[in-house]
């Protein structure tokens, strides 16, 4: 029950993030929304994880009760998601200081009135 | 208008998507947790599982990490760097900031070194130092940090660990069998049951700390008219 509800939720997140993405015209706003986006992706699989438990899967060392451990591989396998969605966006953050110091501004229309002023 | 319209259009793929979902998300009912364990002798299994039956994927998460706090020190070195002689320090915060500093570098070696037995690794053991070290910084000065950081030859650290990470991961994938005989020689729970992974994980936080220090204070010194 719990895993599906973090399911469904981390869709809603998703479709927050997608949506700031579109509609925002700040470079900032657009990058903290794929932040978001990529949040509700590893909430995912924490709710893939959750369905055979909630218990950390950690086997204690001293014995062994019946306890519903959570499957512990979509953890393992997030953690390369939530490093590449940190590597993802300092890029971002570099080419938004790169196009500052070029534009002096970080909104993405008058970035796109600009250049075409330039051609 | 044009918002809303994205909106709707958003909402509505989406509510297919999770309605789609409704039945057919399956989940199963049964894990491997204790199968795990037993086969690699370590209590954390997700550290077991990072480590050492999917270590190939956490080997180009590192070369990924490498690549990326590269491109950012090359890509910013063409920008204009802000003299930040300016910063405002109050003693009092700065005592405060060097406290937590030394506490994030207590806990970054329990969770470096205990990663395989409790929750944590190397990543978090990583990002734990690197925040505190940063919030000694804004206390502090980040001038003083950044001199600390060159007298400590971080770059030098993190290229040796780099070096010794992929050599040993390789090896790991190679030749599993191993390490986990090495594993089953020492006792369930014991500090050296995991083999080669608190040694992995004292290099993984290094090398984390040192490229996430580095890019955050390239950010810091390029951080234009704050």
């Amino acid at each position: 029950m719990i895993s599906q509800v973090i399911s469904y939720t981390s869709f809603f997140a998703v479709a927050i993030g997608i949506f700031g993405v579109i509609t925002s015209r700040n470079l900032i706003r657009k990058i903290i929304s794929l932040g978001i986006c990529e949040t509700g992706t590893t909430l995912f699989f924490v709710g893939v994880s959750a369905a055979t438990g909630t218990f950390a899967p950690v086997v204690p060392a001293t014995g062994m009760a019946a306890v519903a451990f959570s499957d512990p591989v979509p953890q393992a396998v997030i953690i390369t998601g939530i490093v590449i969605n940190f590597s993802i966006l300092c890029l971002l953050l570099v080419f938004t200081i790169m196009l500052m110091n070029r534009y002096h501004t970080v909104d993405a229309k008058t970035i796109e009135r600009i250049l075409d002023k330039e051609e | 208008m044009k918002s809303f319209m994205t909106f709707v259009l958003i909402a509505y793929c989406f509510v297919i998507i999770a309605f789609g979902a409704w039945d057919n998300l399956v989940y199963r009912d049964d894990n491997n947790v204790m199968e795990i364990s037993e086969r690699l002798n370590v209590p954390n299994t997700v550290t077991a599982v990072y480590l050492q039956s999917r270590v190939y994927d956490t080997l180009f998460e590192i070369i990924l990490f490498t690549m990326v706090a590269m491109a950012v020190a090359l890509m910013l070195k063409s920008e204009p760097v802000h003299e930040h002689n300016n910063q405002t320090i109050d003693n009092s915060t700065s005592v405060y900031g060097s406290l937590v500093g030394v506490l994030s570098l207590t806990a970054f070696c329990f969770v470096v070194l205990n990663g395989h037995l409790s929750p944590g690794g190397g990543f978090a053991g990583g990002v734990i130092l690197a925040s505190g070290i940063s919030l000694y910084a804004i206390t502090s000065g980040f001038s003083g940090v950044n001199r600390q950081y060159e007298r400590m030859k971080a770059g030098l650290i993190e290229g040796v660990s780099f070096v010794i990470i992929i050599s040993s991961m390789t090896f790991a994938a190679v030749f599993p069998e191993v390490f986990q005989q090495l594993n089953q020689k020492q006792s369930f729970g014991a500090l050296f049951s995991g083999g080669i992974i608190p040694m992995l994980n004292v290099l993984i936080g290094l090398k984390v700390y040192a490229a996430s220090w580095k890019m955050v204070g390239e950010f810091v010194a390029r951080r234009g008219p704050l």
